[in-house]
């Protein structure tokens, strides 16, 4: 009877620590005017959206405070970035670029970004632009074009990266800053020193378009993903692959390594609409397994990892954003 | 009063409405008008406009001109036209490769399905058969990917629509913009309908100009 008792506890205790926490939304943020589109900030500080109303709001999080709005002035904003420390930079289709500051509404920089051409930002494509982990600098690249790399807060570009003629279609720094990963419209990942702007490796082991990219936590490994619906992880110093994790379900539309290197989180997108929602994934980095998955009851419109190892996930409804613990 | 002479296109056009000029069928009226005045002129060609890559381009589509298979659903289409310099010259053997969605507005991102790579020939000649595209999800008109390159040439990215998509009710000159991607009216072709009611097929000239490296 006790060996039994120990045994059923022993299993209890084994099922419960493979069950990952249960699927809870963390906050609600009611808006004034329906959100389009919005991006979190890596760490999960705050998070920055366009407005129908055209205007671009910030909020912290978790509290869901609103620190500021910015009229727009009817530019049709095409790309958002918010920074971990709560800078704001969005784009017009046309290539011009603002950045703010600290919490106020008065522009750190205005650029236009002389290589691109009409139509190159996408809201289809938040992964084309990120600032680097210090904050120093920026990598911005239409859909279409090269990427180049700006300093903040001067705005002033510093160079530009060769792209295939496609453009690029996402973009990661390494956690010391020192690496620069670039997925390719042509499925090539190329990884550059940050410094001097040399590539330094390549992989041609995804075929389709590549929409997602991020740094393992020890910048030895890059992982990436897209539209051949698999994440592939590469090593940094050779290009060489290392290890596949697909076939899944769908496109892969973002990728982020846990702020602890532990785990690696997905956002997929349904190749036959983006506007469906998908699921989001989470795997184990270490052994490959997937810990958590779950389909939002809208489109994930955000997703990031917070400080404290959760993967959070952003979804909308005309009047609010809501933020779900995935993990 | 005397009326002001003609100008070389009313002279031409006149003379293709009274029988006098007829134009192959790979070229609309008005692009053989063009040519030929550009070719009296001694102009460049303008290049082709750039059209957004996106989405869903993949590597080592395989080489047929055949995108689509003899049982397929959908409109039969035939796209050709002739990949040219700015100056007029022939391009032989540019390497296109063209992608797009079966009937239904889907792209086979698993495979490669209605992808293809073709090479044109050495009178710059490109042509494949596949079917009308459905419409997208994710875009607002029906359209067929190219990218082009060729040696010493800078490799063209764009996109082939059609003007009787539904979306442009009829109007393509007013309504191409419904489709922000859409770079140029240049890109919204003439699309001419052959055969019979049982066995109807879509053909439509696409051509392309490249400029120099």
């Amino acid at each position: 009877m006790r060996m039994l008792v120990v045994t059923v506890l022993l299993v209890w205790s084994f099922a419960d620590a493979q069950t990952p926490p249960p699927i809870v939304e963390v906050s609600t943020i009611f808006t004034t005017s329906e959100v389009d589109d919005l991006l979190i900030a890596r760490n999960s500080k705050s998070l920055a959206a366009f407005c129908k109303d055209q205007h671009i709001r910030q909020w912290n999080l978790p509290q869901g405070q609103l620190l500021r709005t910015i009229d727009t002035h009817g530019h049709d904003a095409a790309l958002v970035l918010v920074s971990d420390d709560g800078r704001l930079l969005a784009a017009d289709r046309d290539g011009t670029v603002m950045a703010w500051d600290g919490t106020d509404a008065n522009a750190a920089f205005q650029t236009k970004l002389p290589r691109y051409r009409a139509a190159a930002f996408f809201r289809t494509s938040p992964n084309t632009a990120v600032f680097s982990h210090s904050g120093k600098y920026l990598a911005l690249s239409a859909v279409t074009d090269a990427m180049q790399v700006v300093e903040w807060p001067s705005g002033r570009s510093l160079y530009t990266l060769k792209s295939p003629p496609g453009g690029t279609s996402a973009v990661a720094f390494s956690r010391d800053d020192s690496r620069i990963a670039v997925a390719g419209t042509d499925g090539i990942l190329r990884i550059y020193d940050s410094s001097s702007g040399k590539l330094l490796a390549q992989n041609e082991d995804l075929l389709g378009e590549s929409f997602a990219i991020d740094f393992s936590a020890d910048g030895r490994q890059v992982v990436a993903g897209g539209a051949d619906k698999a994440a592939i992880f590469v090593d940094a110093a050779t290009g060489k692959l290392i290890r596949r994790i697909g076939p899944l379900a769908d496109v892969v539309a973002y990728l982020a390594i846990s702020p602890n290197g532990k785990h690696l989180s997905a956002k997929l997108l349904r190749e036959e609409s983006s506007a469906l929602p998908a699921p989001v994934l989470v795997w184990d980095t270490a052994s490959g397994q997937k810990v958590a998955e779950w389909t939002p009851p809208g489109v994930a419109l955000g997703a990031a990892w917070s400080q404290d190892g959760h993967w959070l996930v952003v979804t909308s409804t005309p009047t609010a954003l809501h933020i779900w613990r995935v993990y | 009063m005397q009326k002001p002479p003609l100008t070389r296109r009313d002279m031409l056009t006149k003379c293709a409405a009274l029988g006098f000029l007829s134009v192959a069928s790979q070229f609309s009226l008005a692009d053989a008008l063009d040519a030929w005045e550009r070719n009296a002129q001694n102009k460049t060609l303008p290049p082709t406009p750039w059209c957004g890559i996106g989405p869903f381009y993949k590597r080592r589509a395989p080489h047929t001109a055949r995108l689509r298979a003899p049982a397929d659903p959908g409109l039969p289409l035939v796209v050709s036209g002739q990949v040219v310099g700015t100056d007029a010259t022939a391009i032989a053997d540019a390497t296109l490769e063209v992608w797009q969605t079966d009937h239904l507005g889907h792209y086979d991102v698993d495979g490669y399905r209605y992808r293809a790579t073709l090479v044109a020939n050495s009178s710059g000649d490109y042509s494949f058969d596949s079917v009308m595209p459905g419409h997208y999800p994710g875009r607002v008109c029906q359209h067929i990917h190219y990218l082009i390159a060729a040696p010493g040439y800078k490799t063209l990215i764009t996109q082939l629509y059609f003007t009787t998509d539904p979306v442009f009710e009829g109007d393509p000159d007013k309504n191409y913009t419904r489709d922000h991607v859409i770079t140029s009216r240049e890109l919204v072709r003439p699309v001419t309908l052959t055969g019979d009611p049982k066995d109807m097929h879509a053909a439509v000239s696409f051509p392309l100009v490249l400029d120099r490296l």
